[in-house]
């Protein structure tokens, strides 16, 4: 399973501007095995200080962000999205997930405070034509794992931090051997947060992960030196993920 | 060769000798809990107060707080000094205070954390906070305090791992409660009436109130800021409401199950920020949420009605802290602004309560209550008269609430509560609330 752990890199659609957005995702794509697609919102709640910055700057917010993105992304998606701004929308919503062409919706906040929409979340998903994920946290109850592995998800994503691109001095290989023990095969296990190296997804990859993310770093780069770095970024990620 | 023998007593004067050891493991509730505790987050403006804690907290206390292990493994220095500072601690029959309520068949257990040298369960926290902020090579730990418990701890922590204590005290209490004060001085600690011209937050409000009486919030802040002035060589040590605190305390629950003669129907214990209520109580919610026992116990959480986040608080995201230097929680609340009137049980003036307790709360699997003061210093005093031990005003919310259930249990029924501490240097409250000059 560890030989073909996957890259998945996350943009916030239509950041800096859609042109640049969908330019991004053409030209990283050959080195990218899927690709994390967020929703553009005011209240980017467990994210860090760099895909904050990201949200704000997006051209187009909301559901409007999903609409450039039919047919226009060259791998596989998911959407990525607060429910907290969809609540009371959810089925407008995952309409046009499905238009813009996403296999699945990953909502962070779902588990956390809206605990009680599991089911129907799954439910309205596959209505759709959509594969619900979910995400969670280092310390989340074991037993939860297992109602989250009954609603039969495209993957479960592991945050390894305490929001995104900030590192914490956690000790992330403790957390990724419970979730992994615990989720065994039955289900992808991906993970994110401040991953920002080939040795980081190096020792990701040893540790049995299907698929790790990244973001923040990569925004960083791009903002570093341009697509170029980017490039040179991911192709060193992919590098230490194939070797 | 770190258990130790304990003695204990049945009913009938049947003498019981059992074996009870310090655990070798703090236990981790966020593993068990029904629901997901909702992650920390930054607020929508500013700088990441998630990014700022590497520079606040010893680095082993941060993963601890995002750890997923049910069982932590307690260091052995971190055990070796719960030896010395006397762990075990007794579990206890009230017998005395069972026959002067006149109860029948209606039995009362304590778990006694005032034998520990600080006088309270804050010790053991302390002691492993101070151990992890030494590992970091930090040569000073930082805190706030307002009864001068935790500020106590906090020193006693510091003198035994060689460390310097820097400890800001809400101004009401440096004034009324002179006795720990000094004694935190005759361990070494600096001491100062917060807030201070310290730091911004305090000078700030010293500006509007030269008397401010502080509040637990508003000494957090200072106690933070004060450390980020120098992060290289001091560190923050919380004394509840963060998660690795209530952790640290499970010592307490732990240890209790293994002394208890028989399993309790009602367990009980006071809340300022959660930490003693999380250490005695989790051990057994935790069996409870996997089915291992303690199926039809209820937990009862007392505050008090001067700081009622439990009980009227509001359950969202909010800063532990009065300036917002810290990441929000989401938790019960009264507001990170609210300073409560100046009670006696100084430990309970706070805002909020541990994001864990307030979970817990919300799903209804512990049951809040709030007393007045003066109602549960008469409990104190009864408590003392009927068993000899003077409680901590803290404290003694859960005796009068054990009191009051107590009086209407139905034969049969088993009371257990958290003695978190003894009052022997509290007579200001004891000759305030109950008038004795
Ligand atoms: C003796 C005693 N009990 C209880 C408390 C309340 O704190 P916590 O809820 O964290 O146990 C304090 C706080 O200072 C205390 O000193």
């Amino acid at each position: 399973m560890s030989s073909c752990t996957k890259l998945i890199l996350y943009l916030t659609a239509t950041y800096p501007n859609t042109e640049t957005f969908l330019n991004i995702l053409e030209t990283v794509s050959h080195l990218v095995d899927m690709f994390e697609i967020g929703v553009p919102t005011d209240n980017p709640k467990y994210d860090g200080p760099t895909i904050r910055m990201t949200h704000r700057g997006a051209e187009l917010r909301g559901v409007r962000a999903l609409e450039v993105l039919r047919g226009r992304v060259p791998r596989e998606f998911v959407v990525m999205a607060y429910m907290e701004d969809h609540v009371n929308s959810l089925d407008l919503f995952l309409e046009k997930c499905a238009e813009a062409g996403a296999r699945g919706v990953l909502m962070p906040d779902l588990l956390f405070d809206y605990h009680d929409l599991v089911e129907e979340f799954s439910k309205k998903c596959r209505e759709h034509g959509l594969e619900p994920c979910f995400f969670i946290s280092s310390k989340f109850p074991y037993r939860e794992v297992d109602r989250v592995l009954s609603q039969r998800p495209l993957f479960i994503y592991l945050g390894l931090q305490a929001c995104s691109g900030v590192r914490l001095p956690i000790f992330i290989e403790r957390n990724v051997k419970i979730y992994r023990s615990i989720i065994g095969d039955r289900c992808p296990l991906i993970v994110g947060f401040a991953i920002k190296s080939p040795e980081d997804v190096k020792l990701l990859k040893k540790l049995g992960v299907d698929g790790v993310v990244v973001g923040s770093a990569f925004v960083r780069e791009l903002s570093r030196c341009g697509l170029e770095c980017g490039l040179r970024f991911l192709e060193d990620l992919k590098r230490a993920l194939v070797e | 060769m770190w258990s130790k023998v304990s003695r204990r007593f049945k009913e009938g004067s049947r003498r019981v000798i059992s074996m009870v050891s310090i655990p070798s493991y703090w236990y981790n509730i966020a593993a068990d809990l029904p629901v997901p505790l909702p992650p920390v987050r930054d607020p929508d403006s500013g700088p990441s107060r998630i990014e700022l804690l590497t520079k606040i907290l010893p680095s082993v206390l941060i993963d601890q707080e995002f750890s997923g292990e049910r069982w932590i493994p307690i260091p052995d220095d971190v055990r070796r000094m719960y030896e010395k500072i006397g762990r075990p601690t007794p579990y206890r029959r009230a017998d005395n205070l069972e026959r002067e309520l006149g109860l029948k068949d209606v039995h009362i257990y304590y778990k006694f954390e005032g034998v520990l040298p600080s006088g309270s369960h804050k010790l053991n926290t302390a002691l492993a906070q101070a151990y992890y902020a030494k590992q970091d090579g930090a040569v000073e730990v930082v805190t706030e305090t307002s009864a001068g418990q935790w500020g106590l701890a906090t020193s006693i922590a510091a003198a035994l791992f060689g460390m310097r204590a820097v400890i800001f005290m809400t101004r009401a209490s440096y004034r009324s409660k002179p006795q720990r004060r000094v004694l935190m001085q005759v361990l070494g600690a600096t001491v100062h009436p917060s807030p201070s011209d310290l730091t911004e937050i305090g000078r700030r409000l010293l500006e509007e109130d030269r008397e401010h009486p502080g509040s637990l919030g508003i000494a957090i802040s200072e106690a933070v800021e004060y450390v980020l002035q120098r992060p290289e060589e001091r560190r923050y040590l919380p004394g509840s409401v963060m998660e690795f605190v209530l952790i640290h305390q499970t010592v307490i629950g732990l240890e209790a199950i293994q002394q208890m003669p028989e399993q309790p129907d009602i367990v009980v214990a006071c809340v300022g920020g959660g930490s003693n209520f999380g250490g005695f109580t989790y051990p057994m919610i935790g069996m409870r949420l996997r089915e291992e026992g303690f199926e039809k116990t209820r937990f009862i959480a007392v505050e008090s009605k001067a700081a009622p986040k439990l009980t009227s608080g509001k359950y969202m995201y909010d800063h532990p802290d009065t300036s917002g230097t810290l990441p929000l929680i989401k938790m019960y609340t009264l507001g990170k602004d609210f300073v409560p009137p100046p009670i006696h049980a100084a430990g309970l003036r706070y805002h909020g309560a541990a994001p864990s307790l307030s979970i817990l709360v919300k799903l209804g699997i512990v049951e809040p209550v709030a007393y007045e003061q003066e109602e549960v210093m008469k409990a104190a005093q009864l408590f003392a008269r009927t068993e000899g031990i003077i409680p901590a005003p803290e404290s003694a919310h859960a005796i009068k609430a054990v009191i009051d259930i107590a009086r209407k249990a139905s034969p049969g029924t088993v009371i257990a509560f958290n003695l978190s501490g003894h009052g022997l240097l509290d007579t200001d409250a004891y000759s305030k609330v109950l008038g004795i000059s």
